[in-house]
């Protein structure tokens, strides 16, 4: 296997995602960006584990604790958001949710949205 | 290792690398939420493919009991959402402004700062990456090995683990039953 | 006691951790209780936990020493770091106690409180990526938990909690890709293995360091990416801003320290263009900060804009550092030095302010009005802790040499002048605002709003506290300048600094 290949490829879904990070308006697709950036470091360390380390389980053991921590926390803001907003805030997160947001009222002045 | 089991797994490691990033790309640009999570799917699924390919394939089971959780809520939000969200008070007064012009801007100016820092990347590691050694021995990671590890070394996480899922049914309970 | 030492011995470091999760415990078997006499017990019993965990933190460093193994790293920083976290999940079980003890989840909630310091000492002193990593992982897990517990009955909460929230997500998924860069450079997996490893001047190593200073930056709302962060701490209660103020942000402090070492190690050789990179970014920081406090009647944003202001001198710190005006030893005591301060000043503060805003029902800087005449005990207090604020003007003391005449002005060179010019501004601009503050106190009050602010004997005990602490390392700094010694404490607070 092309090792340089897989690591250009792992780089490029890691830029993939934060490509999608800055361009979704909703939040789908922030995370569908997150899980890119995700895959390209599970792929890195099941690739250089592989490739490079004489299969080293360290790399298993972090993918796994890593993995289950990362997607219980998102699953936990999920189902916050399906149990407790109502429906108008959900809509929003839908429609029109984007992560890095520049509004005057975050530098000066009252903040009454 | 026979020539032609190499070559399985080559076309098979291909063969998923490029099913990962074409669900991927169709994921990120799909107008409609429930074909995105579809293909957001169908991409962990071809990370499942690379593990095995990766010769790691305990791990695709392991952690995908979570993720399927995860994913099950995602989808049960989008479902809920279109199901609910139509009727008439929940439209939107007017539309959404959406000019040419700002979504031009909105798809370049992410494209031009990952495509600057990605020329920046591959000219700063291409020397590095040619001259790595590739080790060609294969090892096949078993579940007994990975949980030895676990009890042994890493016992730790482990009960941090554990005490996270004991602790987030107290979380559940509070946002479950609304206070009087 | 043979028998308890010799656990202890074999548990070491996590005594404090298996103190805190047997009140964990304990807890457990009330967690669905509403009576008060419940409440008030499990509230004596995680006040106990905390200190005896902050007890015993102290006490096995001292009769055990440093431990390093695999996993874990237990140092001077590392007793420190914990005992600022413990401290700081007293303060927020005060809150706790104060705000939400009438409500039917408070002891599910405190259940909360005390596994999130468990986590956050883990992270801390973690050497492994794999246990600090997950150990984040479930902190921001607990803190979001938190928050949304502390919320439950505040609808427009909701929407921000989530907001803020989903940028540490993305802080750890950054972090998680460059861990995998680290482990793919050198086959590094744990800190203490970095600089003593001939391949960190690998290329892997130096994207995952980039990696590394973006997901920090993000993790901390620095500006220009505050919205949820403001957002939230305008809508949220008080003890869900004092768990984001005191716990959540310091754990970053730490994560921040652990990666310190080798952000040195890169920016030491590093160019000119880091330099001014890292100047830009504190300038927006500390520049914004004070503006946006100024600009808003509201206490809460005042208090969350300051707030930023002073993550803006760790920013500081790395700049004078890279520009070369202090050592990495000093960088790394500086930094300490102002997570003290963060937390022995802001602590006091906003338990007065949020007791205001509760007994008056006003978030407005007019609420605090006539504060100094008919609280002047408190007033007095309020007004030192500020004026500890105005430490943050020692920072000009690194260029002395160059207007002494010990070293030639022209060698402080564009960066040193614009470093200069940056913390005069700032320094002014911070003390402006803390003068539109304590203005306040003594102005006349709002009709009937000096009648509502009465506050218990205990704030007074509590505020002294805060406050005696500040007067003691003020005169202690006095004393060391001025030479006097009078053998109360071995430890130099000024050597380490300039």
């Amino acid at each position: 296997m092309n090792f340089q290949l897989i690591i250009y490829f792992n780089l490029l879904l890691f830029l993939l995602g934060i490509f999608g990070i800055f361009y979704s308006r909703n939040i789908i697709t922030m995370f569908v960006s997150y899980q890119f950036i995700i895959i390209s470091a599970i792929i890195n360390f099941l690739s250089f584990s592989n490739l490079l380390y004489m299969h080293s389980l360290w790399a298993e053991v972090f993918i796994i604790s890593g993995v289950i921590s990362i997607y219980f926390l998102m699953f936990c803001i999920v189902y916050y958001i399906y149990s407790k907003l109502n429906l108008l805030d959900k809509k929003v997160f839908y429609e029109n949710y984007r992560l890095f947001r520049i509004i005057t009222s975050d530098w000066w002045g009252e903040d009454n949205r | 290792m026979s020539f032609e089991s190499q070559l399985t797994i080559i076309i098979i490691h291909y063969t998923a690398l490029f099913g990962l990033l074409a669900s991927a790309l169709l994921s990120l640009f799909m107008k409609n939420r429930r074909w995105k999570l579809i293909f957001m799917f169908l991409s962990f699924l071809f990370v499942g493919i690379l593990s095995f390919v990766y010769y790691s394939g305990v791990l695709f089971f392991i952690v995908g009991m979570i993720i399927i959780f995860f994913f099950l809520s995602l989808n049960l939000f989008v479902f809920q959402v279109r199901l609910f969200g139509n009727s008439d008070k929940f439209k939107r007064e007017g539309k959404l402004k959406n000019s040419a012009a700002g979504a031009i801007f909105n798809i370049l100016l992410p494209l031009l700062f990952c495509g600057i820092i990605g020329y920046l990347i591959y000219v700063y590691t291409s020397g590095f990456l040619q001259n790595i050694a590739v080790i060609e021995d294969i090892t096949i990671a078993g579940l007994s090995d990975i949980t030895g590890l676990f009890l042994t070394d890493y016992s730790l996480v482990l009960i941090l683990i554990i005490a996270l899922l004991v602790m987030s049914f107290f979380w559940f309970l509070i946002i479950g039953r609304d206070e009087k | 006691m043979e028998f308890i030492f010799n656990i202890s011995e074999k548990i070491n470091p996590l005594q404090s951790i298996v103190v805190m999760a047997a009140a964990i415990l304990i807890s457990s078997f009330f967690g669905l209780s509403k009576k008060r006499s419940v409440k008030r017990f499990i509230i004596a019993v995680a006040a106990v936990s905390l200190l005896s965990a902050f007890y015993i933190n102290i006490h096995i460093f001292i009769h055990l020493g440093s431990l390093s193994n695999d996993l874990l790293a237990f140092g001077t920083l590392q007793v420190i770091e914990v005992g600022i976290i413990i401290f700081s999940a007293l303060n927020i079980l005060f809150f706790v106690s104060v705000y939400e003890v009438n409500r039917d989840h408070f002891i599910k909630i405190l259940i909360l409180l005390l596994f999130s310091a468990i986590c956050a000492v883990f992270t801390v002193i973690a050497d492994n990526f794999i246990l600090m990593f997950t150990g984040m992982t479930i902190f921001v897990l607990t803190a979001f938990q938190l928050v949304t517990g502390l919320n439950s009955d505040i609808s427009a909460s909701g929407n921000y909690a989530i907001r803020f929230f989903l940028r540490p997500v993305l802080t750890l998924i950054l972090l998680f890709f460059g861990f995998s860069l680290f482990y793919g450079a050198a086959g590094l997996e744990g800190f203490s293995q970095i600089l003593e490893n001939e391949s960190v001047s690998n290329p892997l190593v130096m994207i995952g360091l980039v990696v590394f200073g973006a997901a920090v930056y993000i993790y901390f709302f620095l500006f220009p990416f505050q919205n949820p962060y403001m957002g939230l701490l305008k809508r949220s209660n008080a003890s869900s801003n004092a768990v984001i103020w005191f716990l959540y942000f310091p754990v970053g402090f730490f994560v921040f320290f652990k990666f310190s070492e080798l952000f040195s190690f890169f920016i030491e050789k590093g160019s000119l263009y880091v330099s001014i990179i890292l100047i830009a970014l504190t300038f927006i920081c500390m520049f914004a900060g004070n503006l946006g406090a100024s600009k808003t009647a509201s206490v809460r944003r005042i208090i969350s804009f300051l707030f930023l202001y002073f993550i803006g001198i760790f920013l500081l710190n790395i700049s004078m550092f890279s520009a070369g005006i202090i050592s990495s030893l000093s960088m790394r005591w500086l930094n300490i030095a102002n997570v003290f301060l963060l937390t022995f000043s802001f602590i006091p503060v906003y338990v007065i302010f949020s007791r205001i805003e509760k007994l008056t029902g006003s978030d407005s800087i007019s609420a605090i009005r006539g504060l100094g005449r008919s609280n002047v005990y408190l007033s007095i207090n309020l007004i030192i802790i500020f004026l500890s604020w105005s430490v943050t003007a020692l920072y000009v003391l690194p260029f002395r040499k160059y207007f002494t005449g010990g070293v030639d002005i022209s060698a402080m060179g564009a960066i040193g002048m614009t470093l200069l010019a940056l913390i005069s501004v700032t320094f002014i601009f911070l003390m402006v605002n803390i003068f539109r503050v304590v203005t306040k106190f003594f102005k006349r009050p709002s009709e009937g709003t000096a009648e509502k602010i009465i506050f218990h004997k205990f704030y007074y005990v509590y505020i002294t506290f805060f406050t005696l602490a500040i007067l003691i390392v003020v005169v202690k700094c006095l004393m060391e300048i001025s030479g006097i010694d009078i053998g109360i404490m071995d430890f130099n607070i000024t050597g380490f600094v300039f």
